[in-house]
This record gives C-alpha cells, structure tokens and sequence, in this order.
C-alpha cells in the first residue's frame, strides 16, 4: 500500500517559527558578548544573526521535507531531514481530530491540527500548520473515511445541532463564580522576585509609624487591613473574570458524527471532538452561591489519549438544570437525582472525620506551644471540626439505579459523579486501622479518566454494606465496557 | 441479569511466597542495619559518639521484619473466583479487597523476580484501563496455577470481543 503525501505545511508555519525564535535571539546576544569575549555590540550581533539564520534554514529544510496526504485507507505523514520517517495512520484507528489556533496563528489564518489514536496519550500526527480551510476539509475528510466513506470530493457536511453556548453575559456571570487568587500569587511571587530592585529601603515604615504614637499606628494597621481585604477581593473577582473570558470566551458545545465538539477561547481558539463512547463519567460540580441561583458546571471524564486537562473536560461552565439536561441525554445519563435520594454513610463518618480533624489540631497546639503564639484560633477550629464533620457527613452519599452509579460529595463545593457500571473497572473495599475498630470500609470506584489521587470513593460504609454494594457493582459491571 | 453464583472459597497463595517475603525483609532488614550503622560509624568521628544504640535498634527493627511480618502479611493475602471477577484481599494494616472484572482485564503478565523464581512462585499482573489499580498484582502463586489464571482469563477475554 503507498498512499503518496503529496501536501506540504502552510509557509506561515515559517513565520510562526521565526516569531517564536526571535527572543531567543534577542536573548542569546549577551551569551554571545559573554562568550566570545572582547567584541563590539555588533560582531556579537552578527554572530548572534548568523546562528538565528542558520537555525531558520535549518526550521525551512525541516518544514520543506515534510509532508503529508490523505490516502484511502491511511492518512501519511513524512517527515525528516536526515532519518526519513513515514507514518502511516489507519482512518480507523484514529480517534479525534483536534484544531488548535494559537493567537498568532489566527492572526495568519492557519492552524494546528492534530491526529489522536489514543495509543499512549500522545498526538500520532501533528500538522503544525495547515490554512483553516485545509484543517476544516482535513476533518471532515478523516472523519467520512473512517465512517468507510471514500471517495475524493467531500461534501460539507451538515452543520451540526447546537447542544449548549455561552452568551457574554453568562461568560461574565461564570467570572464571578470563578472568583480566583491565582493572580494574586503571580503578583506575589514577582514582587518576591522584583522588590530587590525597587526603591523600597528607604521607607522605613516601622520608624515612621513609631515616631507618630502607637494609637495612630493601629489605626493606620486597621485600615490598611480593611483595605488590603477589600483590595484582595477585587483583584480576585477581576482574575476569575479575566481568566474566564479567556478561556471560555465563545464557547459552543455541538452534537458531532461521533462525539461532542466544544469550541472556545479568546486568543487560542480549540476546537475538540470528545467522542461519545470515550465519556467514562460526568460530573456536576456547584458551589453554595449558585446552587442558590440555579447554576451548574458539568464536567466530563474520558477515556486517556486526550490534550490537555488530564482527562476531564467542562462542557458546560456555567449551565441550568434544563440546559444540562439534553448535554447528558446525549451519552444516556440522567439529571442528578435530588440529594434525598442518595443513600448516606454510616454516622461514624462523622465520627471518624471529626477524630481525623481532632488530631490534626492536636498537632497544631504542640507546634504553637512550641512557638509560643495564641491557640485560640486552634481552639475555634477545634470546636467546628464536629460541626464540620457531621456536614460532609450529610453531604455524602451514593445511589445505584438502573445500572447507573452516583455519588456525592462535599457541602460548600458539592458535587455528583454520575457513570454507568459498564465503565467500572475494577473496585475496592479498604479498611484503614480506625475503620476497622469503628467496623467501617471504602469502597473505592476505578475508572478510566479518573484522577488518580482522589478516585470515586464512597466513604465510611459498614463493612457489610461496602460488601453488599460492592457485589452489586460488580454483577452490574460484567460484560463488555467500550 | 442471571443470579451472582456462589462465590469460591477464597484460596490462599502457595507457602513459598512466605519464603519470598521473608527474602525481601532480610534484604530490607540488611539494608536498614548497613544505613544505621554507617551513620554511626561516621558521627563517631565526628562527634563523641558511642556505636551501637542505633545499630541495636535497627538490627531489632530487621528480626521483626524478617521473622514476624511476613507470616503476618502472608496469612491476609487470599484470591477468590467470585462472580466473574477476581477477588484478591492483602494487606496487615491497611486491608484491601479488590476487585476486577474478567472483562476490564485489558492484558496480563506472568512476572517472575529473581528471589520468586529462586522460591518457585509467579506474579499474576492484571492491567486494567482505570486510573486507580490500573495494575494489579497477585503475587505467590505455583507456577502453573499462574499459567491456568492467565489462560482462564485470556479466555474469557477473547470469549467478549466482538
């Protein structure tokens, strides 16, 4: 079989290239003049110009012997200056077509498409980069093939229903819910990083303060705090807002051949196919404000072999219940049930929660004893940790209805893990040294997707009980799973 | 859906692997020992140390490794057909039972370390696609009884595919 590759990359990928490179170059000037030694500003340029130059023609002799086509049965991509590489792609093996657009790339009217197979997690072909109308057709193209449609005109297909979109003001309404400090940590950490060289010693606030009284001193301490809190708070809503319309600015989630396609971003535009049969889990997430006012996120769990974000992807930021409805109808799950019908632990969750957080303060008042500060804000936490406990307690429970598992979780940020059976893959009933005196055991849920730190657990079930779900779990979960 | 049949009485790994544990906490053992007096070793010049206090403990640390434990960890290993799935238990602190489908079996190994191939034991390796347990060790098993698992399970993987 020779499928030829006869399809060459868009010559804004150069450019691209060359804007990508020239801090480089700009940076690697002092290096020169470093190590070269006693040279004029420009010899070091010149030499400086002549590596960037060289390693242009070297980036142009990679992009000319480079080149891809879409054969009947495999896509081919060659590559290589020296060693030449020729992959082969069978249609039906490939699992998702993606198209990344970069800022810059958008600005040139080219973007990235990539190959996804799912074998190890990682893009078998990248076309870093193609024109938009190239990687649309190259979809789609790859997409009828692997439906075992052949043939060399490709009709457009047809547009594909709309499931779920963002308005802007939803957009900025989700801002606010994403209320951040990651921001503020960024700030800190260059100030950390910059304050060296600002011209800050020769405020001496501590002398100030003092040679006006102390009564004025903790006035000034007071509003400097209520205003730092004010500020801090304001930086956050404006970070979460920022980051938000960023990353979700446009957003479109649409009913493809195979699976959902999500579309978004402000500056970097990605458009990703989640196909259906890789959703191993969806999750509802809200926190208290918007439980209030009706607000949801969902979130999907796929099988691995995807971009980015470790296997969970948000397909709705920022959704009613009824918006959420037809997204889930889509890979036959139901709405969340209501937080009645979930099945609670055994009351020595709380208990057991409560020793747990008893004992993290123990530690906390030999450690201020140590260091001779307060323990009263230990104390206070020491008396809410029961209080604490019996809420997570409530918040906590799990459902198994027609071959459809749910779990949830957490009072301030609570969530709902829904999945089919089918998609367990294995399960654990586990007993630490307290459960085992308090007769208690997890169960724990192993699918695919899952973060591995924190996989699905329903927590602190009598041992009896863990068992008895556990086998009902499993004689649900036979047969085949993909 | 037919009934859950009756689950088989759990079975309990070959007494060889007792053998195994204890070679692997006479190593550990060793290597604890060697740590503890080296330090030693070296604070005694440094410093005005007399050798011997840590060592000591070290080398009681090692004999209740080597001679205690491993009969402990190995009477809580068992593995039990139930329900068209293999059910392992172990651990002495932490007690796990887990449980895996025949059919969330995505391949197996038969894997034979140097001091299980000295002692005659193979581990069965069951990988599944699941991000937690994506690998699952059953350890201590006669060499043949491996090779039987494996191709019970082989089979009834090939038996589900379409």
């Amino acid at each position: 079989m020779s499928e030829t590759a006869d399809r060459r990359l868009h010559p804004a990928a150069l450019l691209i290239t060359f804007v990508r490179r020239l801090p480089e170059f700009v940076l690697g000037l002092p290096a020169v003049a470093y190590f070269v030694g006693d040279v004029s500003i420009g010899a070091a340029i010149a030499i400086a110009g002549v590596g960037f130059i060289a390693s242009m023609v070297f980036a142009w002799l990679i992009w000319s012997r480079f080149a891809y086509g879409a054969g009947a049965s495999e896509f081919v991509i060659e590559s290589g200056l020296f060693a030449r590489n020729r992959r082969a792609i069978p249609y039906e093996r490939v699992n998702d077509v993606s198209i990344t657009r970069p800022l810059l790339a958008r600005l040139l009217g080219v973007a990235a498409v990539a190959i996804e197979t799912g074998a190890g997690g990682k893009d078998e072909g990248k076309l870093e980069y193609v024109s938009l109308a190239e990687a649309g057709r190259l979809r789609d193209l790859i997409r009828l093939r692997k439906a075992g449609v052949a043939g060399e005109d490709v009709d457009a297909p047809a547009p594909e229903p709309l499931i779920f979109a963002m308005s802007v003001g939803r957009l900025l309404l989700a801002g606010l819910f994403g209320f951040s400090l990651v921001f503020l940590a960024v700030l800190g950490g260059v100030f950390e990083n910059v304050s060296d060289w600002l011209p800050l010693e020769g405020i001496d606030a501590e002398r100030y303060i003092e040679e006006r009284g102390s009564r004025l001193a903790g006035r000034v301490a007071l509003a400097w705090t209520l205003t730092a809190a004010a500020l801090l708070i304001l930086v956050g809503m404006v970070s979460g807002v920022v980051r938000t319309v960023v990353r979700d600015f446009g957003f479109r989630l649409t009913r493809a051949e195979t699976g959902f396609r999500r579309q978004r971003g402000l500056f970097t535009r990605t458009d990703v196919v989640l196909p259906f049969r890789r959703v191993q889990a969806a999750i509802v997430t809200t926190g208290p404000v918007r439980r209030a006012l009706g607000w949801r996120a969902l979130t999907f769990q796929t099988l691995g072999g995807d971009t980015g974000e470790g296997g969970s992807h948000v397909v709705a930021p920022l959704a009613s219940a009824t918006e959420c409805a037809p997204i889930l109808a889509e890979i036959d799950l139901p709405s969340p049930p209501p937080p009645e019908a979930f099945e609670r632990s055994s009351l020595r969750y709380a208990m057991r929660r409560a020793l747990l957080y008893a004992g993290v303060c123990a530690l906390g008042f030999v450690a201020l004893l140590v260091a001779v500060a307060p323990i009263w804000p230990l104390l206070a936490l020491a008396l809410a940790a029961p209080i604490l406990a019996w809420l997570q307690w409530r918040h906590h429970g799990s459902l198994l209805a027609d071959d459809r598992m749910f779990v949830r979780n957490g009072f301030w940020r609570q969530r709902v893990t829904m999945l089919a059976c089918a998609r367990i893959q294995s399960l654990d009933v586990r007993r630490g040294p307290i459960q085992r005196a308090l007769g208690l055991a997890t169960l724990i849920v192993a699918t695919a997707g899952a973060s591995s730190i924190a996989p699905l657990s329903v927590v602190d079930l009598r041992l009896a009980d863990a068992r008895a779900l556990r086998d009902a779990l499993l004689a649900r979960a036979r047969g085949r799973w993909l | 859906m037919e009934p859950a049949e009756q689950p088989d009485r759990p079975e309990r790994l070959d007494p060889r692997y007792r053998a195994v544990l204890r070679w692997r906490a006479a190593i550990a053992g060793l290597v604890l020992v060697a740590v503890a007096a080296g330090a030693e070793l070296i604070l005694a010049t440094a410093i005005a140390w007399r050798p011997g206090p840590a060592t000591g403990a070290a080398a009681a640390l090692a004999l209740i490794l080597i001679i205690v434990m491993p009969g402990h960890r190995y009477r809580r290993w068992s593995y039990a057909r139930h329900d068209e799935a293999l059910q392992i238990a172990h651990g002495v602190l932490f007690r796990v039972e887990t449980s895996v489908p025949f059919g969330r079996v995505q391949h197996l190994d038969v894997s034979r370390g140097p001091i299980e191939r000295m002692c005659g034991v193979s581990t069965l390796v069951l990988h599944t696609a699941g991000t937690h347990n994506s690998t699952v060790h059953l350890p201590g098993l006669a060499a043949d009884t491996a090779e039987a698992m494996r191709a019970e399970i082989r089979e009834h993987i090939r038996r589900e595919a379409p």
